[in-house]
């Protein structure tokens, strides 16, 4: 565990000029209960929580992480670029030790967000976390552990996309069983791609899970797969929408549940995802959340209403269950033939069907990962959707490519790019700047 | 604020000294820049504060007192621990600190310890006390160091000037990096930058030039320095402010600064210009009541408008609206 007083960075951007409609569950208003209840509790005061401005994040910043069609400019607003800075503003108070763990409490969202975007899903246009860990990345080299543990009530689909084969980080997802909410995805077994086996994890909870449900999950699955990983940084996206009064979803977790998750995981950055009580469980959670950051005492914040609720003992059995199930695929996630998974190459072929709920786009995608025994492997995504009918490509780069992957990779970009029947031809390679030794890692001290 | 209504709310005099100062400058300078910061040199310390379009700025929270916010209004100032009669601090690798404790009365006026006053003395960069015996002081203290009195002279006002450009800086920074929580204030950022510095306090006319010129920036030094205080309080016109949160949902609007809490009668048709044009009718009865001007101009301080949204229903709509008398300053002088 870090310091037992540790300082915490809070950067507060609730867009109040900001929605997606005026009645929409994203909308203007949406963190303003939050703000009066921060401020009443006299946690802007509080020494050990600092307030910092976020920042516009540079469309080269965002476009490391995302291939974004037709272009970045139709797709965004200044309020994403305002959130995705924000959260890289935190993560640099981390790792420049100004503070010990940072709060990006900031709007809109973004983890339903993949690697392509062709516009907006699940509200979310652009990762803010994804686009946080590549920007660390280019600045502290591509070897930073990230552990992604992600709360919201949503599979996170988008992080688990931008990050399913590759090797540095974690993806820990808990949320509500997808044969019953949106996205409809992150089943036990997603387990990540060729280069990150396992690395994935996805934890569906059935519907009612409460907080017993859901510590039992971070006991008995999320704490022992992070202390056996090793990360350098451990990043919370902690949506709020698994509180029993929110009105999008069917799960039972209370403040207090919220409040004791954060204390246990004990994250040093948080980023703001989902949560759509806006009166009744925000304003609390967020307290709660930023106090057990901080390291004080939580065990007064009570939401109206009443605090926790009890789940019913199949539901306890159930998540006993998947718990066990969840586990027990990361322990042999070394043991699997990867060969009978992905097939003997060169290539590993994906194709899929993707549908933007917020815009109403479908999009079609191919994908080919080089199956390399030297690194993750250089990929070639084809997409095209109902906005963009006419495909494009993408040529990816992973971090610290072999260089027989370069060659080749450069090889076909170069014929894609003579190929008439591509609107684009992308090419995205994530590189590290001369990066300086970050000061506040776990790795630099013992946990 | 006027005498009865000192009476009335006595916490609301706390921190009037330094505001005074500032519209003391107000009523004072020529500048007509409308960004401009204030630099008030005293012997413990020096008072920051900054002007933006015209206006001083205010703390956010109300003035802090021993670490306490008191949500009381206050001009927002930041002092530090330098000023003439501030303590020498030599570092063993030739540097030197000024303050933040007070040395004592300089040498040059009789006291026992040498301070940034006696290099202004002996440098004859003003008139103050005995010249000889600084110049004295300082020669002492160079041998020390291997320093001829002149070139240990003007280290001292050197790091005098340096520290507080330093202080000035951190002054813009900090308010720089108050945070903003719409899209349009962090895409267009207020610009606080100062134009021009205006000092004022008995030192000022040595170090403000100089201050100037490391920040590149024009100047004045304000005559009748030391009294601008006096003349500021004098020449400040009565001020006061209201603020009205109406909740459409209820049907009730409070405004706190008059006790008074009443039903909204057509809350449907209530909307933010109904609620500023009340808080303006307000205000200005409240300004006749006090035996204020009635002439004198109203201005919005901050204004929010939200909808409440119940299970995805537009159930109200919450408003605040802070407005205020523009402080007025008579001017002094032309």
């Amino acid at each position: 565990m870090g310091k037992t007083e540790p300082v915490v960075g809070l950067v507060f951007f609730p867009a109040f000029d900001w929605c997606i409609t005026p009645d929409h569950p994203e909308r203007q208003e949406r963190l303003l209960y939050t703000r009066d209840q921060i401020q009443e509790e006299g946690l802007f005061d509080h020494p050990r929580i600092r307030e910092f401005r976020p920042r516009l994040a540079d469309p080269g910043e965002i476009l490391r992480t995302h291939v974004v069609l037709p272009s970045l400019e139709r797709n965004i607003t200044e309020s994403h670029r305002i959130a995705a800075g924000g959260t890289m503003v935190a993560g640099d108070l981390v790792v420049d030790g100004v503070v010990d763990r940072s709060f990006a409490l900031l709007r809109p969202p973004g983890h339903h967000a993949n690697r392509i975007v062709h516009g907006a899903r699940g509200f979310c246009v652009i990762n803010n976390e994804a686009i946080m860990v590549d920007h660390l990345r280019s600045r502290l080299g591509p070897d930073l552990r990230v552990a992604i543990v992600d709360t919201d009530a949503h599979h996170a689909d988008g992080t688990q996309d931008i990050f399913y084969n590759d090797p540095g980080v974690l993806h820990i997802s808990l949320h509500q069983d997808g044969r019953t909410l949106y996205p409809g995805t992150g089943f036990l077994s997603e387990r990540g791609g060729p280069a990150a086996y396992g690395q994935t994890v996805n934890i569906p909870l059935p519907p009612g899970t409460g907080d017993e449900g859901m510590l039992m999950a971070l006991e008995e699955v999320v704490l022992p797969i992070l202390e056996e990983w090793q990360p350098d940084l451990v990043i919370n996206a902690a949506g709020q929408d698994n509180h029993f009064s929110d009105p999008i979803t069917n799960m039972g977790f209370s403040a207090q549940g919220y409040a004791r998750l954060t204390d246990l995981l004990a994250p040093d950055i948080v980023v703001l995802e989902g949560g759509y009580s806006i009166e009744s469980a925000l304003p609390y959670i967020n307290v709660g959340l930023l106090l057990a950051l901080a390291g004080l005492d939580y065990s007064k914040v009570r939401e109206p209403g009443g605090g926790r609720r009890s789940q019913s003992r199949e539901i306890t059995r159930q998540v006993a269950e998947i718990c066990r199930q969840a586990k027990e695929l990361w322990d042999t996630r070394g043991q699997v033939d990867l060969k009978e998974v992905f097939g003997s190459g060169p290539f590993f072929e994906r194709r899929r069907q993707i549908f933007y709920d917020t815009d109403q786009i479908m999009e079609s995608q191919q994908e080919y990962i080089r199956l390399c025994p030297s690194c993750p492997g250089w990929r070639v995504i084809y997409t095209s959707s109902t906005r963009n009918r006419t495909p494009a490509a993408a040529v990816l780069l992973p971090w610290k490519p072999c260089a027989s992957c370069q060659g080749e990779a450069r090889e076909q970009y170069g014929e894609l790019e003579k190929d008439q029947r591509f609107s684009q031809v992308i090419w995205q390679e994530p590189k590290s700047g001369a990066g300086q030794a970050p000061t506040n890692l776990r790795g630099s001290e013992p946990r | 604020m006027t005498l009865e209504a000192s009476v009335e709310r006595p916490i609301e005099t706390i921190l009037s000294g330094p505001a005074a100062s500032t519209m003391g400058v107000q009523a004072l300078t020529s500048r007509q820049e409308p960004n401009y910061l204030i630099v008030d040199i005293g012997g413990t310390t020096t008072d920051l504060a900054a002007v933006v379009e015209g206006e001083v700025l205010f703390e956010r929270d109300g003035a802090v007192i021993a670490g306490y916010r008191t949500l009381v209004p206050a001009v927002l100032t930041r002092s530090i621990g330098l000023g003439g009669d501030s303590e020498l601090h030599f570092t063993p690798e030739g540097g030197l600190v000024i303050g933040p404790r007070r040395a004592g009365t300089p040498l040059c006026l009789g006291g026992e310890r040498l301070t940034p006053t006696d290099a202004v003395s002996a440098l004859e960069l003003a008139q103050v006390g005995s010249r000889a015996k600084a110049q004295a002081a300082l020669e002492a203290k160079g041998r020390e160091l291997g320093l001829s009195w002149r070139a240990l002279a003007e280290q001292i006002i050197e790091a005098f000037v340096h520290q507080l450009a330093q202080a000035v800086e951190s002054l813009y920074r900090e308010l720089e990096g108050m945070p903003l929580y719409t899209v349009r204030e962090v895409l267009n950022p207020p610009d606080l930058r100062p134009q021009a510095v205006v000092g004022l306090g008995a030192p000022a006319p040595v170090f403000i030039p100089k201050l100037a010129e490391a920040l590149q920036l024009p100047h004045e030094v304000l005559p009748h320095s030391a009294g601008a205080n006096a003349i500021g309080a004098a020449a400040a016109a009565a001020t006061l402010s209201l603020t009205v949160h109406a909740d459409t949902e209820l049907a009730k609007l409070t405004i706190p600064e008059l006790g008074q809490q009443e039903d909204i009668p057509r809350p449907l048709f209530f909307d933010l210009d109904k609620a500023r044009s009340l808080a303006e009718e307000r205000l200005r009865e409240l300004a006749k009541e006090r035996g204020l001007g009635e002439s004198e101009e109203i201005y919005v301080v901050e204004e929010e408008s939200f909808q409440m949204v119940r299970g995805f229903r537009t159930v109200g709509k919450r408003f605040m609206v802070r407005v205020q008398l523009r402080p007025q300053v008579r001017r002094v002088r032309g």
